[in-house]
């Protein structure tokens, strides 16, 4: 059911069995999971069904350090989160992604991709996927035209990606959750504050406003932040009444460790001859499937660099292409969206997006991880937004080692074009030079972010437990890309959902078993 | 862009070469690949970078004998590594070996960006000096 806070009485009291905070990705996902149960769940979206841009204000913010769009444009505070105009591009992570690697300082998560595997697949439905299926040899199996560029090589591989319609997830799931009997949606209601009880080590009570300068009270038996990256930061932060520093942050962790995926233009493929490059090609809303190519964990480990992967661009393609950080820059999420739109229109004609014979020179651009960094971070302004909770900065920092990850990267696929004699590479000018470590204008983001309650079983080290539980706190959970402990190559959407359901187990287990109300 | 008619007819004038010499040089200083995919200036200026990267094959006759590709190679008169009486026409081939060995081998240079076979490059650095 469906209840418009802005209507209800000032100080009304809403009670349930778990109260999510957000309705994106990560919130949606589990509160779908309890739809149906014996459960009341509470579950707050601080918009309504439509962007507002009154409500979009508190998202904005200023940003210091690496060049960046601007926040209030990168996620949507309605109705669906930020899966109202995400790109519906998927992949899961790779075993190595999850492991502790020397030469990455602060990788390693408490859990394994094996463990997410399950996750994986349920995550795949919800987001409109096709099979869990991330092997090259399964879609090539089904058309033989999806070639592989490089042959098997122990250096350079195809990594998969799926493409979600993309599923907006408040269209999908509104029907359901207005019908629902026992989720409890709220919309207007923006948490400004959190209670624990006198040890603070269990939340009481959170506290929802609305620009109606109506003010609510929820107490839950369980609380789950999945508001997103920026905002779970910047709520526990704030909420430091009890605790001086924030919830959860007795070890200087909450904000910490912002990840995004570098993108950016990177080299030129010459080709030999003419190639289609069926298999790593995309067209936007016909693309079932394609390839990246990606650098293999036995690289990764011998030249120390991080994960990324290389997309492919045909040349006229290329002509038109435009650095993301220099059209996404106002901070309108809807004008941004209206350029990218054009500029995707652009590329697409004279249908130059599928060269149909082939073409022989390609652009490649990278998205890769960043290495998680304790510099780059969340922390909160003195300037507060319209409902009193101080605005959010993003501190966004780079290390030298993704740049040169991405050289390496590009210096692999060129050895393996060489070797296989398909063509030559060559890289972008500001990868020319290996002791440079700066970054040109040009440099984007993916408008992913990840890291800042990131997860561990020591707190001394993370934020949230390995179930996303935030350490210290009894009944208070953490859900989103702000739990990654590392942001691997792919875009984060998928790995959120499949983290998300596997916190949604969890919390059934614990509320005592999966659909059946324990009498205690 | 160059041909492949304009590859085969790249040529490198060196002065005070022999004919045989100068036919082997001028085969050597062309990087079959690279001229099918770069101008004759673009593979100047790589070889020109190549030479100033690496000052100790900066001379002709450092760059032939690395070049040559070694052991084996067929000679008209002999066994021995030397700069006449090359079999010209098995060269191309022999240099293909040589450049795809160097990419299996992880001989790889980067010169202005370009990802290449050290072979590939010593080739450029030899026409480059046909510039000068």
């Amino acid at each position: 059911m469906h209840i418009d806070a802005r209507l209800l009485p000032g100080d009304t009291l809403i009670e349930g069995d778990i109260c999510i905070v957000g309705t994106g990705p990560a919130g949606l996902s589990i509160a779908m999971e309890w739809n149906h149960t014996p459960y009341k769940v509470i579950l707050l979206e601080g918009g309504g069904f439509d962007y507002d841009d009154q409500v979009q204000d508190s998202y904005a913010g200023k940003t210091t350090g690496q060049r960046y769009f601007p926040l209030k444009s990168t996620r949507l505070q309605y109705f669906g989160g930020t899966s109202n105009h995400w790109a519906g591009f998927c992949s899961p992570f790779d075993p190595l992604d999850f492991e502790k690697r020397d030469w990455v300082p602060h990788s390693g998560w408490p859990i394994r991709k094996a463990d997410l595997d399950p996750f994986y697949a349920r995550a795949q439905k919800i987001l409109d996927l096709g099979p869990y299926e991330y092997d090259v040899a399964y879609w090539q199996k089904r058309d033989p035209a999806l070639r592989s560029l490089l042959p098997d090589n122990p250096a350079i591989w195809n990594k998969v990606w799926q493409f979600s319609p993309p599923t907006r997830l408040g269209q999908k799931y509104g029907s359901d959750v207005r019908q629902s009997k026992n989720i409890h949606l709220y919309t207007y209601s923006h948490l400004v504050d959190i209670t624990a009880n006198e040890q603070v080590t269990e939340i009481e009570k959170i506290t929802v406003r609305n620009l109606a300068g109506r003010q609510h009270t929820v107490k839950a038996k369980r609380f789950i932040l999945a508001c997103n990256t920026i905002q779970n930061a910047r709520i526990l932060l704030a909420a430091n009444k009890q605790a001086p520093r924030g919830l959860g942050n007795d070890n200087d962790l909450v904000g910490r460790y912002f990840m995004e995926h570098v993108e950016i233009k990177s080299a030129w493929l010459h080709l030999l001859t003419p190639d289609p490059l069926k298999l790593y090609l995309l067209d936007f809303g016909i693309t079932k499937m394609r390839c990246e190519l990606a650098i293999s964990r036995e690289m990764q480990e011998k030249y120390r660099t991080l994960s990324g992967t290389a997309s492919f661009f045909p040349s006229a393609q290329a002509k038109n292409f435009k650095p993301s950080i220099d059209t996404w820059n106002d901070a309108d999420p809807r004008k941004n969206e209206e350029i990218m739109k054009k500029n995707l229109a652009a590329t697409h004609q004279g249908n130059v997006a599928h060269p149909g014979a082939g073409d022989t020179l390609f652009m490649f651009k990278t998205r890769i991880e960043q290495a998680p960094n304790p510099d780059s971070r969340v922390t909160l302004d003195t300037e507060k937004d319209a409902l009193g909770m101080p605005r959010a900065i993003l501190h966004w920092v780079l290390t030298p080692l993704e740049k040169r990850s991405i050289r390496k990267l590009y210096e692999l696929i060129g050895q393996q074009a060489g070797l296989a004699g398909v063509g030559r590479v060559q890289l972008m000018e500001y990868l020319q030079d290996p002791g440079d470590d700066s970054w040109p204008e040009f440099t984007s983001g993916g408008w992913h972010h990840m890291g800042t309650t990131r997860m561990s079983d020591d707190p001394r080290t993370g934020v949230v437990d390995g179930n996303g539980k935030v350490h210290g706190i009894a009944n208070l959970f953490v859900a989103g890309g702000s739990c990654f402990v590392t942001a691997a190559a792919p875009n984060p959407t998928l790995t959120i959902v499949a983290l998300s359901l596997r916190l949604s187990d969890h919390l059934k287990r614990l509320a005592g078993g999966d659909g059946k109300k324990p009498n205690t | 862009m160059l041909t492949v008619a304009g590859a085969v007819s790249m040529t490198v004038p060196f002065a005070g070469c022999g004919r045989g010499n100068k036919a082997l040089t001028a085969a050597l200083a062309r990087p079959d690949v690279l001229s099918h995919i770069c101008d004759v200036a673009a593979i100047g200026q790589i070889g020109a970078a190549y030479r100033a990267q690496t000052p100790s094959e900066a001379r002709q006759d450092r760059l032939t004998e690395l070049l040559l590709p070694n052991p084996g190679l067929p000679m008209a008169d002999g066994g021995k590594k030397q700069t006449t009486g090359i079999d010209e026409t098995r060269l191309p081939k022999l240099l293909e070996e040589k450049i795809r060995d160097d990419y299996a081998g992880g001989k790889i240079v980067i010169i202005k960006g370009w990802v290449l076979s050290i072979t590939e490059a010593r080739q450029c650095a030899l026409y480059s000096l046909g510039l000068q």
